[in-house]
């Protein structure tokens, strides 16, 4: 059996009359990964997988399936799959024959094709369901024949276009676990694209952030989160959002502090903060909810410490976010289920050690390592 | 009522307020009223009286007696007449062959542009003209376009050499059945691509998608996907094409005037002549009996089929809500399968050489003959319109020519001369009046009606909707003999009024029918809202209801002025000598060679017919948006 592919996007690029639906778009995905293009819609990550699939073509730049050069090859011979938002089961045949469908056209023979689907339903638990059509199946049991329909190919390549986007929560969530399931017991290729960041973290290898046709950051979820590359992944990935403040950056005795209206903090030495060599004054800090806590009962200050006034609280069960409100800035802090503050409050915070993101204030880009 | 003692602005609220005391139920009522006392009243009686009429001798034309002979105009009359008799297949027939043309003719178009191409737009444009032009003046067109001696046709196959002398097309009997086939075709095509193409744009994009990721050529898509998804609607427009065909009377009457001999003589006509030539009434009822079975008939078969559908679908819900409770575990895929060996025993489908079709049309052949095709229908849809066009500035003598020399000097004498007509004059204001009179009545009528309709359950609303249903199959003929003796007897024969109201009352059913669906899509949320917001019910209507579906009474209204103007029956029925239509008037001229025993005179005819046309023409130049979304919400979804 031929092993995995990687995949390896050239410089692609895609033109919609004066739209740079893509711009120059390259991207290596090793085999048997599991790869999500995370963006806001009309960011190219539809595009991005129409080319791939070869339902699009490219207007420059070069599609490569393990060493393969496959920009030219049509679709149907490019042994991917493709799961499609609301499924796209054909809604006049039965399960089976959705299933059967690609194999049919393939010409496999009868018997093969009886074998293959009745493993895959089997796996998927679906067999009790085969003569039924679409209608007559669940949101759930229509996203399963969908797979199967994936499935029975034995593609080198998955690709998934948001699949999950019209499912109800609590199906959403449930899909998710299968599907990385399946991906964990097949370790096929695949590529996954959703609008949706909890999604993106929860299911891939490697997560793609994409905006206006051009790739932004590419790395593991843990790296996305904790090294975005910039103030706008730094803000489209994880929840609560990150907070930003303005401010500017001042050296003293060999250590930075960071000076904003009405907040002025040390962050330690540059090396300390990882923060690459040059001079920089106007910033945005960046700081996860999780890395800022609130100092209750008159604990002794730091340098990290600082003064805030308590806003709105949004209690979540397992944690509480707590708005702070430093000057005309509003950081997010979470806090214990049970903390004992009310709305304007006045309390200290303190910024974990270390933790702090440094942006450059004009053009976003990460300025620690 | 309220005692008239402040301003206007006083009394209006105080109404106002008024109604909203009112039960929801009482609310409905009162606002649907108007319109229904006038389905019921004038709408329903003449329909139903055909029924009456049908059992009775009336023979005006021989002598006043008039009485009652049961059912001897079906038992003893009809089946001894030959000519009934022979008229009944040929009727069938026409309607059918006409069906087997325009379905595939319409299918092809409506998936032309589904395809979409640059241009698509005017494309559709073009193709919905014929829709536009009345039946009488499409005859019209069609005759001008083979006449023995200046149609364009026997001039183009002269001038290639085809043939030497002009040919009698509408002088054979297949030749004139197949160019009444072929008119029929061009004018009932716009209307089916339409509703086709509603039907085409339902279909999911991803299921195309996925058929290509499949391995799906274009045919296994169009097999798989496209076919089974449109039957429904296949099989209503054939119905209703069908139905369409049976009552085939105004293009008749301008083409073939139901000749050669008796071969296009269909039922319509054998009533019209009955009724108004020979002043039969009674029997004449009959054979519109007679008709209007056959179209119930025909209706029901699609009737039944709906039903069927219907009936499946609501098994499939109830299964829905069974199976959604089952199997909501999260899968692991671990398990193992009875399959498994079997499958482990087969080649890995990643090594089997994919099936590849032996020839992959290039793309440049792929476009050109597409182009080729958009340009073969777009000649077949208005070529016709363009050579009358032409023909209407061109001289007698360079129309009659054999092939026609035309000039680029145009002569408009033809145009100058009907201008100046008081005849011509005299037929646009009456059309007009007819047209716009009608529009604004039924609309006033209908909208209430149509509202009350869709929001609030009226009493006995199942009934109301029936009646609706059965009064869109009547044929606008059952309606004529009736309505024609009570006008006679109210002495508005002959007046614009009268055509104002017979229209009013064709249209109405399906306005209250269109309308109702538009209505139905104003979201509630939004009424409760303006409710909320402080206005009153009538507020609501009109400051939030009636301007969120202005889109859908526009393409209404639309639709009821073409409809209007083109309207021959009727106008040929009522109009003697004060109220002519122009669509009646237009006859006159074409009429001219069975007077003379000689070609009418073209250019003139050609003008006549051009200007006849030419409002609704422009109509569909401005407003085709309107007027696809109008059709393919009145129909589709009723």
């Amino acid at each position: 059996m031929t092993d995995n592919a990687s995949l390896r996007l050239d410089k692609l690029a895609r033109v919609f009359g004066k739209v740079r639906a893509l711009d120059e778009l390259s991207l290596e995905i090793p085999a048997g990964a599991f790869v999500t293009l995370l963006g806001p819609s009309g960011c190219g990550k539809s595009t991005t997988l129409n080319l791939v699939a070869g339902l699009d073509k490219p207007d420059g730049g070069r599609v490569y399936l393990g060493d393969r050069d496959i920009t030219d090859v049509p679709p149907n011979e490019r042994r991917m799959a493709m799961v499609f938002q609301n499924y796209a089961l054909y809604p006049h045949m039965t399960a089976f024959d959705n299933i059967a469908f690609s194999l049919k056209l393939q010409r496999r023979p009868k018997s093969e094709i009886q074998t293959r689907v009745r493993q895959t339903a089997e796996m998927l638990d679906i067999s009790r369901l085969l003569d039924r059509k679409p209608a007559q199946l669940s949101g759930g049991q229509q996203q399963r024949v969908a797979l199967g329909r994936a499935l029975v190919k034995e593609p080198l390549l998955f690709l998934l276009d948001e699949p999950f986007s019209n499912l109800d929560a609590a199906l959403r969530s449930r899909m998710r676990t299968e599907v990385k399931h399946l991906h964990l017991r097949l370790g096929t290729t695949s590529v996954f694209v959703t609008h949706d960041q909890e999604e993106a973290m929860t299911l891939s290898d490697l997560i793609a952030v994409m905006r206006d046709g051009k790739l932004i950051q590419f790395g593991t979820q843990n790296e996305i989160y904790r090294r975005p590359a910039n103030t706008y992944v730094a803000t489209f990935v994880g929840k609560p959002k990150m907070s930003l403040l303005e401010g500017d950056l001042e050296h003293h005795d060999g250590n930075v502090e960071f000076v904003g209206s009405d907040i002025r903090v040390g962050l330690g030495s540059p090396a300390a903060i990882g923060l690459v060599e040059g001079e920089h004054r106007r910033v945005a800090m960046g700081i996860r909810a999780e890395d800022v806590r609130i100092r209750l009962n008159g604990a002794d200050d730091t340098p990290r410490t600082f003064g805030a006034q308590v806003g709105l609280m949004e209690p979540i069960g397992s944690d509480t976010f707590v708005e702070l409100a430093v000057g005309p800035s509003t950081i997010v802090a979470r806090a214990a289920p049970d903390i004992d503050v009310s709305l304007g409050q006045n309390v200290r915070a303190e910024l974990a050690p270390g933790r702090v993101h440094l942006f450059d204030l004009e053009s976003g880009n990460r300025l620690v390592a | 009522m309220a005692v008239i003692t402040g301003t206007a602005g006083a009394v209006t609220g105080r109404v106002a307020r008024r109604l909203d005391r009112l039960s929801e139920k009482q609310f409905a009522l009162l606002v649907s009223i108007p319109g229904l006392i006038l389905l019921f009243l004038i709408v329903l009686p003449p329909t139903l009286a055909v029924f009456g009429l049908s059992t009775f001798r009336i023979e005006l034309a021989k002598d006043d007696e008039i009485r009652n002979v049961g059912l001897n105009n079906f038992l003893v009359r009809l089946p001894a007449d030959r000519e009934i008799l022979e008229a009944i297949p040929r009727t069938l027939g026409f309607a059918a062959l006409s069906t087997l043309l325009t379905l595939p003719l319409a299918l092809l178009t409506a998936l032309v542009l589904n395809r979409g191409f640059r241009g698509q737009g005017l494309f559709f444009m073009v193709v919905l003209l014929p829709w536009a032009i009345a039946s009488v003046v499409a005859g019209v067109f069609w005759r001008f376009i083979f006449d023995t001696h200046f149609g364009i046709v026997n001039g183009i196959l002269i001038a290639l050499g085809f043939i030497n002398e002009p040919i009698n097309w509408l002088q054979n009997t297949t030749q004139a059945i197949s160019i009444a086939i072929v008119a029929q075709a061009w004018r009932s095509v716009p209307l089916l691509v339409v509703l086709l193409l509603a039907a085409l744009h339902t279909i999911p994009n991803n299921l195309y998608r996925a058929a290509k990721m499949d391995g799906a050529t274009a045919w296994d898509s169009f097999r798989n996907i496209t076919l089974p998804a449109i039957r429904p609607t296949l099989i209503v427009v054939g119905v209703l094409q069908i139905i369409f065909g049976l009552q085939v009377f105004d293009m008749l009457y301008t083409l073939t005037s139901g000749g050669p001999g008796r071969a296009t003589y269909v039922l319509i006509y054998a009533i019209y002549e009955k009724a108004f030539g020979d002043v039969s009434l009674g029997y004449a009822s009959a054979i519109t009996v007679l008709l209007f079975f056959i179209i119930v008939a025909c209706s029901m078969l699609l009737l039944l089929f709906q039903l069927r559908r219907r009936r499946k679908l609501e098994v499939v819900d109830e299964e829905e809500t069974e199976l959604s409770t089952a199997g909501q575990g999260v899968l692991r895929f671990d398990r193992k399968t009875s399959a498994d060996a079997a499958v482990a025993a087969l080649p890995s489908l990643r090594d089997v050489p994919i099936r590849r079709p032996l020839i992959r049309v290039p793309r440049v052949v792929s476009k050109v003959s597409f182009g080729l095709l958009v340009g073969a229908l777009l000649f077949f849809f208005v070529a016709p319109i363009a050579w009358m066009v032409i023909a209407s500035l061109q001289t007698d003598e360079a129309i009659s020519h054999m092939p026609p020399q035309l000039s680029l000097d145009l002569w408009t004498d033809g145009y100058v001369r009907l201008a100046q007509a008081r005849n011509w004059q005299g037929s646009f204001a009456v059309s007009l009046m007819t047209a716009i009179g009608t529009t604004f009545f039924v609309i006033l009528l209908a909208s209430p009606a149509a509202y009350s309709l869709a929001r609030f359950k009226l009493p006995g609303q199942k009934f109301i909707l029936g009646v609706l249903i059965f009064l869109q199959m009547v044929p606008g003929i059952v309606m004529a003999i009736p309505v024609l003796r009570i006008f006679q007897i109210l002495g508005l024969k002959d007046t614009v009024q009268a055509l104002i109201i017979v229209n009013t009352a064709f249209w109405l059913p399906l306005i209250v029918w269109l309308l109702r669906n538009f209505f139905a899509e104003v979201p509630i949320a939004l009424e409760r809202a303006a409710r909320i917001d402080g206005c009153t019910r009538l507020g609501t209507l009109f400051r939030v209801t009636i301007p969120a579906a202005r889109p859908g009474i526009a393409a209404a209204a639309i639709l009821i002025l073409i409809g209007t103007w083109n309207e021959f029956l009727f106008a040929v029925i009522l109009g003697d000598r004060n109220a002519v239509t122009v669509t009646r008037l237009i006859t006159a001229i074409n009429a001219f060679p069975y007077r003379l025993n000689e070609s009418p005179p073209p250019n003139l005819l050609a003008a006549g017919a051009i200007l006849a046309v030419a409002p609704c023409i422009v109509l569909v130049l401005l407003f085709h948006r309107r007027i696809i979304t109008g059709l393919s919400e009145g129909f589709v979804k009723g």
